[in-house]
């Protein structure tokens, strides 16, 4: 019933599973936890090295209900209710895809589905459903709902774990369905430029929400968000260099996400705050996880140096080469705003004056939460020197989902014939700038300041009363609201539309459950009425 | 070894009861053994038809093909487990005598092969059921029993109707007899013989409109007399309807209505039990909602759809049995059946039993549910009903809510009343959870079971 192969694909995502999975064991856990977490891991196994497709459900649904009673430990209910609700509704539609793929190619195994003998109906059918438990997974407009409260309100290193691994679970699912499965032919161009203009519209839209939270875990959900539009979107601009740009952000993502996820998690653990106005000025007493943060947002931003330049680089190249100029507009829109929020996050937990929440001391963060940071960042850095060095890895994927290979440039070197660029050297010259300018600051610093009192700030014609919360990262991002069409996104919500349709269901539900009250005698009235009204439709 | 041993032998149990009536828990296990062994013996024979004292086409019938095998192994199934489960009680012999004749009454019942031997069984199976109901001698399960012969009455009434109906037409009651000759009648007699089968056992299989009465009944039955109506009860006169309309052949459009009266059937179940507060009725609208999805898988009349239709009855029964005799002991720990229950009581044993018992009803890999589900969706997407795939999957949404709802309760709530598990049960109830899950993992002989007994159904009744 069930078949499995061991494809390169698989050992990719498998391979970033184990190691955001093995880095986090070493951080502290409940220890009841650790069987829902060997399970998550084991459904993550049968998802990724499924050959068939029902096996691929299987992992599907295991991943989502495992991961229902990890978010379970910490989240509400209605968090809960709109995690599975949301999440097996896109199981559904795979399940709906998985049946028609059946009836229509005869088999499920990858081997042998052809779906160059699948009518065009069929396959749209197929690719609507299949698109719907992605864009579910990944959390695509309009269907982030749910994204965000799981990811915020369930344990912080679970929130890695969802941020990190199960929003790829839907990339994973759309090499294989539109790179392995349908080849790209078979495809209507205009569905793959609907998908890589909701994947951008989901990138702007999630990264002006994110720039609005005050809470740092609720900021890299929307993060969270945009760089999985991100990915979708170049995905969408079939083609080897796009495919390689959206594996190559994949790994980055996960590093990135693992990182950054950790990093608050362990600022949480030991402040109890989560939330940027509560926070703040916490560099002096945390430097090491103060340096991991700046690593991690210059890779969450793209910034050179590190391996997140180096995916947002291929990625534009694709989008440039596919001769996807507002595409790559939109991207680049997206990614000044993702500047912002980067910004907030390590201004508004480091940066500034503490508030008065952040001013109680606190203990030392426990060496745990380090190993998963400093892996991620190591790895980072790793790329950021040596871009080219996973080109060959990944060209083995490419091929294994029928894509042709990109020709290495070498170690250092990464991009084709169309832009190339050469980690080592920038690595060389950021270092030598960075040398002069810290040795400059250094010869000029000026030792003679003394401390001030926080609120030691008179000479800039305003006294704030005790208790004023100084802090800028508070009200950072709030001045967006006035822009027109921004303004229009950071006051509007997906809650009302399916707050909308949840209520529905339970007036109907209320309705209906009122006939099953109903007397004995009531009943048999029906069923008689029933009869009569069905023997009068024969008759007549 | 006769068929009629598997009827008789429960009931001469019965009629022997003051001669062991302080060893009755010991008494039902040996019963049920043997009609295991029996089965055993009769199986390797099939297709078996057995005429009792009259000669055919006028005689008493008794049929057994992989079929009713299928059922009559389920109720068997079913019936062992009860009786090991109630070795540790003590002995009762109301509920002996009523529990075993409600068994003897499903077997005769999937066993039967024609109307007048069905009539009885099927009054014998109702007045058990009735009794069942009233277990408890309470104000509540009386005003159940009342309710249920009410309704029990008037589908015995449309049965009766049906059966003078074809002996009037046909001259026979034998269904081999019937199955020849039905379609010669004219028309409009089909229509009415098919309308008052339909109402009648409509009733009886709790499909909608006719099971608005059901979830009374179940909340006024014991707890663990809601698995039996739900394991056994409700599958038996399922087996039993499509039994006679297989043998009928109905003009095709019959079973497109009758799998959009499934469909409704379980659109409206769901619905009802999204905002209910009571367990007992929220399992019961679950039921109800299986049902629909089994009544409608059946009536599709595809080999792979009905084989995955028996193969969602099997498991089903298995998890209902599963959830309301594990809700029988929250409710005796905490003294309540309401919703706010679920999350007080303190057992992380149950609260997998449930799990695995919800996961399962829902069709949620790698729970045998799945398998069944699956094995219904690709049949009827092979059939070209796309749209009732779909239809089911969207309301299963609705289904995972309310149980969800439930797990999250269990996951976060205060959880003060500690409950004791006898390690008897503790052994059975797991045994359970154990099954749906190898089910699901491992569900090649099953299904292959499930795969012949879909297609001796499908091919009507044995021929004479």
């Amino acid at each position: 019933m069930f078949s499995f192969a061991f494809t390169p694909l698989g050992h990719l995502f498998f391979g970033l599973s184990v190691l955001v999975f093995g880095s986090l064991v070493w951080v502290e856990h409940p220890r009841k936890d650790r069987m829902l977490y060997a399970l998550l891991l084991m459904s993550l196994g049968v998802l990724f090295y499924a050959a068939d497709l029902v096996t691929l459900f299987v992992g599907w649904e295991i991943m989502g209900w495992s991961s229902y009673f990890l978010i379970a430990r910490r989240a509400d209910t209605p968090t809960l209710q709109k995690y599975i609700v949301f999440n097996l509704a896109g199981a559904f539609a795979l399940l709906g895809a998985i049946a028609l793929i059946d009836a229509s190619c005869g088999s499920i195994a990858y081997e042998r589905i052809d779906f160059a003998a699948v009518p065009a109906r069929e396959t749209t059918f197929i690719v609507i459903l299949g698109l719907v438990a992605i864009f579910i997974k990944s959390g695509i407009v309009p269907f982030h709902y749910w994204v965000v409260d799981a990811y915020s309100r369930s344990d912080d290193l679970f929130s890695a774990i969802l941020s990190a691994i199960l929003s790829k679970a839907g990339i994973f699912l759309f090499i294989v369905l539109f790179f392995r499965l349908i080849t790209a032919p078979h495809l209507p161009a205009s569905l793959l430029g609907l998908t890589a203009w909701l994947g951008v519209i989901t990138s702007i839209i999630a990264t002006f929400k994110a720039i609005d939270q005050d809470e740092a875990k609720r900021l890299l959900a929307y993060s969270s968000i945009a760089q999985i539009g991100y990915i979708l979107t170049v995905l969408s601009v079939v083609g080897s260099l796009s495919l390689e740009a959206a594996l190559y952000h994949t790994v980055v993502h996960t590093l990135v996400k693992l990182l950054l996820f950790v990093n608050i998690a362990a600022i949480i653990r030991v402040t109890g705050e989560g939330a940027f106005s509560r926070l703040g000025g916490q560099m002096e007493r945390h430097r090491l996880n103060f340096v991991l943060m700046v690593l991690g947002i210059i890779a969450l931003a793209g910034i050179p140096l590190l391996g997140g330049f180096n995916s947002k680089f291929l990625l534009y190249t694709a989008l440039l080469e596919a001769h996807q100029g507002f595409l790559l507009a939109a991207v680049m829109f997206s990614s000044a705003g993702a500047f912002l929020y980067s910004y907030k996050l390590v201004y508004g937990i480091y940066l500034g004056q503490p508030t008065q929440a952040a001013l109680s001391p606190t203990p030392a963060i426990p060496s745990g939460y380090y190993l998963p940071q400093l892996l991620g960042a190591g790895i980072l850095i790793g790329l950021g020197i040596a871009p080219g060095a996973v080109v060959p890895p990944l060209n083995t994927v490419l091929v294994s989902v029928g894509a042709a290979p990109i020709a290495p440039l070498g170690t250092f070197t990464l991009g084709d014939t169309f832009a190339a660029f050469n980690g080592g050297v920038i690595w060389i010259a950021f270092g030598a700038i960075f040398l002069a300018i810290l040795s400059v600051y250094f010869l000029l610093k000026n030792r003679s300041v003394a401390p001030k009192d926080r609120y030691d700030i008179s000479y800039s014609g305003e006294i704030p009363p005790p208790g004023a919360n100084l802090h800028y990262g508070y009200g950072m991002g709030r001045e967006l609201s006035r822009i027109g069409g921004i303004g229009w996104i950071l006051r509007h919500h997906a809650h009302s539309f399916w707050g909308r349709i949840e209520t529905l269901a339970h007036d109907i539900s209320i309705l209906l459950r009122r006939l099953y009250a109903i007397s004995a005698q009531n009943s048999a009235w029906l069923i008689i009425a029933a009869f009569t009204i069905l023997l009068y439709l024969e008759v007549y | 070894m006769s068929l009629l041993s598997l009827i008789a032998l429960p009931l001469l149990a019965v009629f022997l009861t003051p001669f062991y009536r302080n060893r009755l828990p010991i008494v039902s296990l040996l019963l049920s053994l043997a009609l295991a062994t029996v089965l055993g013996i009769l199986a390797v024979r099939i297709p078996i038809v057995e005429y009792v004292s009259f000669a055919s086409p006028l005689g008493i019938v008794f049929f057994l093909d992989a079929a009713s095998l299928f059922f009559a192994g389920v109720f068997i199934g079913i019936m062992l487990w009860t009786a090991l489960y109630t070795l540790q009680h003590k002995s009762d012999p109301a509920c002996f005598v009523v529990r075993t004749v409600f068994f003897a009454g499903a077997l005769g019942l999937v066993l039967s092969g024609d109307l007048f031997n069905l009539y009885i069984f099927f009054e014998i199976a109702s007045i058990s059921a009735y009794l069942l109901t009233a277990l408890r001698q309470d104000q509540k399960g009386y005003a159940g029993a009342i309710k249920y012969m009410i309704i029990g009455s008037v589908a015995s009434i449309f049965l009766l109707l049906a059966a003078m109906l074809i002996y009037l037409n046909i001259g026979y009651l034998t269904l081999p007899a019937i199955a020849e000759r039905f379609a010669t009648l004219p028309r409009d007699t089909q229509y009415l013989i098919l309308l008052l089968l339909f109402v009648g056992f409509g009733i009886k299989t709790e499909i909608f409109p006719f099971n608005l009465w059901v979830a009374d009944i179940y909340q006024a039955a014991p707890t663990r007399v809601d698995g039996l109506f739900s394991a056994v009860l409700s599958k038996a006169y399922l087996f039993l309807f499509f039994r006679l309309l297989y043998a009928l052949r109905p003009e095709p459009d019959v079973y497109m209505f009758l799998m959009l009266t499934g469909l409704a059937s379980f659109a409206v179940a769901e619905f009802s039990a999204l905002t209910g507060r009571d367990l007992k009725r929220i399992f019961a609208y679950s039921t109800l909602g299986q049902i629909g999805v089994a009544f409608l898988a059946l009536a599709s009349h595809d080999p792979v759809v009905v084989s995955g239709a028996l193969f969602l009855i099997g498991t089903h029964a298995i998890a209902k049995m599963l959830l309301f005799f594990a809700l029988a002991i929250v409710e005796k720990g905490t003294g309540s059946v309401r919703v706010e229950a679920f999350g007080r009581f303190r057992s992380p044993f149950l609260t997998g039993l449930f799990t695995l018992g919800f996961l399962s009803v829902l069709g949620i890999p790698p729970l045998a549910g799945f398998i069944a589900k699956w094995t219904v969706f690709k049949g009827l997407a092979a059939a070209g009903h796309l749209w009732i795939v779909f239809a089911v999957l969207l309301i299963s949404l609705i289904e995972a809510t309310y149980f969800f709802r439930l797990l999250s309760l269990r996951a976060r709530s205060e959880k003060s009343v500690p409950l004791t598990i006898p390690p008897g049960h503790k052994v059975l109830l797991g045994s359970l959870g154990l099954g749906l899950i190898l089910l699901g993992l491992f569900p090649g002989t099953a299904l292959e079971l499930c795969t012949r007994a879909a297609e001796a159904f499908l091919a009507g009744v044995p021929h004479v």
